[in-house]
């Protein structure tokens, strides 16, 4: 079992939301009512954040990474490793991780690469980062969650599939860190619940199927073993975070486990940006780092379909509140919105053909 | 000195049915003709450099070659829009005693309306591409400062599209011969904002031909000037002073002409250079379009055949027909368009705004 | 209609990926994009970083757009004045036309550019606004 404890720092967080936003009524509108009827329809979520015309998973991660170095404040060419974690490359085949290392100006002796879990493909590169910097392979790590998320038109996804960035910057320990992530687990039980296919601009997924034996039994078991192996509670910690698909997982895994929903909340979004897949749980990270205070704890379990999770105990350092104000924080992101309707949607999602 | 022996230039226009080389054929023969001279006399020809991006300049000096049975050196001189630079280089020619021929062709409309645009932003150069900055933003973004910064009302300048294409409708050669009023220019479709489409030149086709050769009478080219720039003007200053264009425009002087061919591609570019050349004071140039004081029959007429707006923009072969058509004025040949009293003749030629810009002057002697 | 060309786009990409212009080593003054000797005083340029932040001076909004831009017309093309003082001329993204005001603080970021298909993809520099005051 992957459980390691660990005492690595965060040293910069940076998170990107498009300004674009596509309201869940409009979606319904065009697919659940078109010209037969127009009563409300229930919709999992508000409204999710959509990229322009002009953007993809690279130009946010470039975002969402720039952020996380004006927090952090080292030079980008201590960075060892540039590990982007998506399921929305604009590229089958090119590393993501090469690109946002240029566009950082990285330097050259670097471990770069696309990570793929789903969902879970952000922490992933965190976990990964956590082993280079444990066995001093690398000073600094960054660790990107970044998806342009793929919904298919007629399918459920499509109401909670969106854009969005997410960057951390981790290093060895430093009480004048942002925070410390003082262990580490990794689960993973094959389920194919979600997928899709190589050449296939859409995902499949087994509806239902995603649910208990997927996302919950995923979760469920990282973070039972993770409290065992560390013997504890819920109640230890101020703040919980988990993988938010839609509104109702993540409370209601929350509840299972145990964690009450003043703990969890704090870091819900996905009812005003959708799920950005691989930057969603990390999504909710930063936005708890934005809020917190020296001393709070936070639970993170991940999930990427496939399936998996990854879970953190974090713990919040005295240098989290001077790195606040250092770059947007996610709420600010969350306001800053102008809406489109679905041809607008259609368009700059690129899901009109010529 | 350098004489302008003879000119021949087709009309301008979208012809469907000709082909390039019905055009050179038509431009060099007329030239010949109009020169006195028979094919054989001539030695030399040059060749602005076509912007139309279909036709090679091998297959025109192929065509020139074969109408020119002795034309033993033909030489392409990539100029953009500004032809005076192959003019220049010709007119050294022709100081050593050669008959020697500025001919070149375009057929633009054969691209559509998109095509063109991404033809002009091609000739501000490969970083303008990749940004996707059009020509035609930049010329709005000039209109947008000028009105700015001098509180000059949009009919002002939009007046001198009014004023070229009243010039047109007298020009044979033209392609827009109609009246064009500064209403309709002002509602027509937004090219980029606040410019409007009938402020803009449109690509066209046409050929023509100059002959340059030594000789003191009739009417001579001189002063010829060229001056590049490796900025474009909004990029550096805050006055829109094209430095280069000044400077030239000082040294040939330009007090004493009686008309101007203008490079008007826009409007705004036409008011603007009328400033760098020194016509009119800084911020002035649109109150004396908008007063009328560049229409033939005032002190200054400019663009007399209509200009790159009303007679049509051919390009690479912008400056020829200038040239063409300030001869005929100095010749007393230019008929309903006629300057009175016409004795000399200044022509301006300018590549991507101000990058590269061309001055001569077109002389009774 | 110019060649597009990989190995051109990838020597010159950090010009835009790092928005770089150059400085004059004699009178200070900064070019976008970078030029070998000074267009002002002939002196010898070197290149330098350019400030992300700086206000718009102008704007328009490109309605026919070139064949190879059609993809994402119509797109405002702005004169912004950087920090600096450097003058430049990009595309603004993110915003309608009614949004913009003389003098608002924009930012420089990367977007993509119109690619064909199957083709590399261009990454260039343009602005948005700077809503949360970043740079």
């Amino acid at each position: 079992m992957m459980f390691v404890k660990t005492q690595t720092s965060i040293y910069g967080w940076g998170a990107y939301i498009p300004r674009f936003r596509i309201k869940d009524e409009e979606i319904a509108r065009i697919w659940l009512g078109s010209t037969v009827v127009s009563s409300a329809f229930p919709v999992p979520i508000k409204e999710k954040a959509v990229i322009n015309i002009d953007e993809d998973t690279l130009t946010m991660s470039v975002e969402a990474a720039r952020r996380a170095l004006k927090r952090a404040k080292i030079n980008p060419k201590e960075i060892g490793a540039v590990l982007v974690g998506t399921e929305s490359n604009p590229y089958a085949v090119k590393s993501a991780g090469a690109f946002v290392a240029r566009a950082i100006n990285a330097d050259n002796v670097i471990l770069a690469a696309t990570y793929e879990f789903a969902c879970k493909a952000g922490t992933e590169a965190i976990q990964t980062c956590i082993g280079l910097i444990q066995s001093k392979r690398i000073k600094y790590g960054l660790a990107i969650g970044a998806d342009t998320a793929q919904g298919k038109p007629t399918d459920e996804l499509e109401y909670t599939a969106a854009c969005g960035a997410t960057a951390f910057i981790l290093g060895e320990h430093n009480p004048k860190a942002a925070a410390t992530i003082t262990a580490a687990l990794s689960y993973v039980r094959e389920t194919p619940d979600f997928w899709r296919r190589a050449t296939r601009p859409y995902p499949g997924h087994a509806q239902r199927f995603t649910g208990e034996p997927a996302y919950f039994h995923c979760i469920i078991n990282a973070a039972r073993m993770m409290l065992n192996e560390l013997n504890a509670s819920p109640k230890d910690f101020t703040y919980a975070v988990f993988h938010q698909p839609n509104y109702k997982f993540p409370l209601k895994v929350a509840k299972v486990l145990g964690f009450s929903a003043e703990q969890v909340l704090p870091s819900i979004v996905v009812d005003r940006i959708g799920n950005i897949y691989a930057g969603s749980a990390l999504i909710g990270l930063a936005r708890l780092l934005d809020i917190a205070k020296p001393g709070d704890s936070i639970f993170f379990v991940s999930y990427g379909s496939g399936a998996g999770s990854d879970a953190f105990v974090i713990n919040v350092e005295e240098g989290i509140t001077e790195k606040q104000s250092l770059a947007p924080p996610v709420d600010a992101m969350i306001e800053n919105k102008k809406y489109i309707d679905y041809a607008l949607y259609a368009r700059f999602r690129r899901k009109i053909m010529k | 000195m350098v004489q302008i022996k003879g000119v021949g230039f087709t009309k301008v226009g979208e012809f469907w049915e000709k082909t390039f080389e019905d055009l050179l054929t038509e431009a060099i023969s007329e030239a010949v003709e109009d020169a006195n001279l028979s094919f054989n006399a001539i030695t030399v020809a040059y060749i602005p450099r076509l912007i139309s991006p279909h036709i090679t300049s091998t297959d025109v000096a192929r065509v020139v070659r074969s109408i020119l049975p002795k034309c033993r050196k033909i030489i392409t001189i990539d100029c953009g829009t500004n032809g005076l630079i192959t003019v220049e280089a010709a007119a050294q020619e022709a100081g050593n005693k050669e008959n020697v021929l500025v001919v070149g062709v375009e057929k633009l409309s054969d691209f559509k309306s998109y095509e063109q645009e991404s033809i002009r932003m091609n000739l501000l150069g490969i970083h303008y591409r990749l940004l996707g900055i059009p020509a035609s933003a930049i010329h709005a973004l000039l209109l947008r400062m000028y009105m700015k910064k001098w509180n000059a009302p949009h009919e002002n300048i939009a007046k001198l599209a009014e004023i070229t294409h009243m010039h047109a409708a007298g020009a044979k050669h033209a392609r827009y011969r109609f009246k064009l009023p500064v209403k309709k220019i002002l509602a027509s479709p937004v090219l980029a904002d606040p410019l409007r489409m009938f402020e803009f030149s449109s690509l066209s086709d046409g050929a023509a031909a100059v002959i340059l050769s030594q000789g003191k009478t009739g009417v001579i080219i001189n002063n010829i000037r060229i001056a590049n720039d490796s900025l474009l003007v909004l990029s550096c200053s805050d006055d829109l002073q094209a430095k280069n264009i000044v400077e030239i425009a000082r040294d040939v002087g330009t007090n004493d002409v009686d008309f101007v061919e203008l490079h008007d591609e826009s409007t705004i570019l036409g008011v603007l250079q009328l400033e760098w050349i020194g016509i009119s004071k800084l911020g002035e140039a649109h109150k004396l379009v908008g007063n009328g004081d560049v229409e033939l029959g005032s002190k200054i007429p400019v663009c007399t055949f209509g200009g790159l707006k009303g007679r049509g923009d051919v390009a690479s072969i912008n400056a020829l027909y200038q040239i063409a058509e300030a001869t005929l004025q100095i010749r007393g040949e230019a008929g309903n368009n006629q300057v009175d009293n016409a004795k000399s003749g200044l022509v301006v030629s300018l590549h991507g705004i101000n990058l590269s810009a061309g001055l001569c002057k077109i002389v009774k002697v | 209609m110019g060649f597009d060309n990989i190995p051109q786009y990838w020597r010159r990409a950090n010009v835009y990926l790092h928005f770089i212009g150059s400085k004059c080593k004699q009178c200070g003054k900064t070019t976008f994009p970078p030029l070998p000797r000074c267009p002002y005083c002939g002196g010898e340029m070197e290149k330098c970083e350019l400030p992300r932040g700086g206000k718009l001076l102008a704007w328009s909004v490109v309605q026919l757009a070139p064949q190879e831009w059609r993809e994402q017309a119509p797109f405002i093309v702005g004169l912004i004045e950087l920090d600096d003082g450097t003058r430049v001329i990009a595309q603004i993204t993110d915003v309608s036309v009614d949004e913009l005001k003389e003098g608002m603080r924009v930012r420089a970021t990367i977007r993509r550019a119109p690619e064909r298909e199957d083709e590399v993809i261009r990454y260039i520099v343009k602005f948005v606004p700077d809503w949360f005051n970043e740079e």
